[in-house]
């Protein structure tokens, strides 16, 4: 039945993108954490530290920046957390999908790795889905339409955001 | 590293024969597998299984093997035959917890190609019996 969990998934996100109080409040929000989004209590952070790169170029808040060209969903980095660490009382889900994205910057490719921020409601800002390369769904675990946040036991399903760690060098 | 028909580019990524680029053993499996058995192999105990647990204790007696090349995340992978033996045994060296014995033999692409074709559809219980049968803790 994931069709229905997709529709309603798609259907939850679309009243989020759309609704004024949520963004008027979400608005708020931004406000009182600081426009930076440092997070002031403590964080989840990613399995593993993300690789040290030579360049690392464009806006992590926007969706146009590189490591983003396979994402679907809110930015972390719009959400009070980074593209590699998830925002305070959320939890990274471990099962996730991995993919690969173009550094325009060192002319290298990266795996990319696009876990969920799960146990708060969704987050609402900056929402961003970018599919290249993207097929029609023939493997379910290379896929970014699924709330992975379903995946992990502990942090059950509410989606709050995405981040996009990198693993490694993709060669 | 250069290897028959296969040309390398200036990024590192190799093409096969297709043309289709061909990566290393570790970013297949960060691509094939990590997104669920974790970026060491731990899996999620009760969820995901522990490759770092059983691949080489299932690897060193045939029904083991069977079990590895039919399990589907292996056999319905996007990889080749040879890019899935490859990888194998570079799990085997890199992702376990038991140290690789003298009498490990590698997987070889003739030897996927064979068993790949019929996934299995009922994977917990010979799981489990693989598990008993070879005296490995069941956790993961």
């Amino acid at each position: 039945m994931k069709w229905l969990d997709q529709i309603t998934e798609g259907s939850a996100r679309a009243i989020a993108r759309r609704s004024s109080r949520r963004s008027l409040l979400g608005a708020l929000g931004g406000l009182l954490i600081g426009a930076s989004g440092l997070p002031l209590l403590p964080v989840a952070r990613g399995a593993a530290k993300p690789a040290a790169l030579s360049a690392d170029p464009g806006d992590p808040a926007a969706c146009e920046y590189w490591r983003h060209c396979a994402i679907d969903g809110f930015l972390c980095s719009c959400c009070g957390g980074s593209q590699s660490i998830c925002p305070p009382g959320t939890d990274m889900s471990p099962v996730t999908w991995i993919g690969t994205c173009h550094n325009p910057a060192d002319g290298k490719d990266y795996a990319i790795s696009y876990n969920d921020c799960c146990g708060k409601s969704s987050c609402g800002r900056c929402f961003c889905n970018r599919n290249e390369g993207d097929t029609p769904l023939y493997r379910a675990a290379q896929s970014n339409d699924y709330n992975w946040c379903a995946g992990d036991s502990k942090t059950n399903i509410p989606y709050h955001c995405s981040t996009a760690r990198i693993v490694g060098v993709a060669n | 590293m250069a290897f028959f028909g296969v040309a390398v580019l200036g990024t590192g990524v190799a093409l096969g024969s297709d043309g289709a680029p061909t990566y290393s053993a570790r970013v297949n499996y960060q691509l094939q597998c990590m997104g669920c058995h974790r970026a060491d192999g731990s899996g999620e105990e009760g969820r995901v299984p522990s490759i770092r647990r059983t691949l080489v204790p299932f690897s060193l007696v045939p029904q083991g093997r069977e079990f590895v090349l039919r399990v589907p995340g292996v056999a319905q992978s996007a990889l080749n035959d040879r890019d899935v033996a490859v990888l194998l045994n570079w799990m085997a060296r890199n992702l376990s917890d038991v140290p690789l014995p003298s009498n490990y033999v590698d997987y070889t692409a003739l030897e996927v190609g064979r068993l790949r074709h019929n996934p299995l559809t009922t994977i917990k219980e010979l799981r489990e019996r693989l598990l008993r049968d070879l005296s490995v803790a069941p956790i993961g």
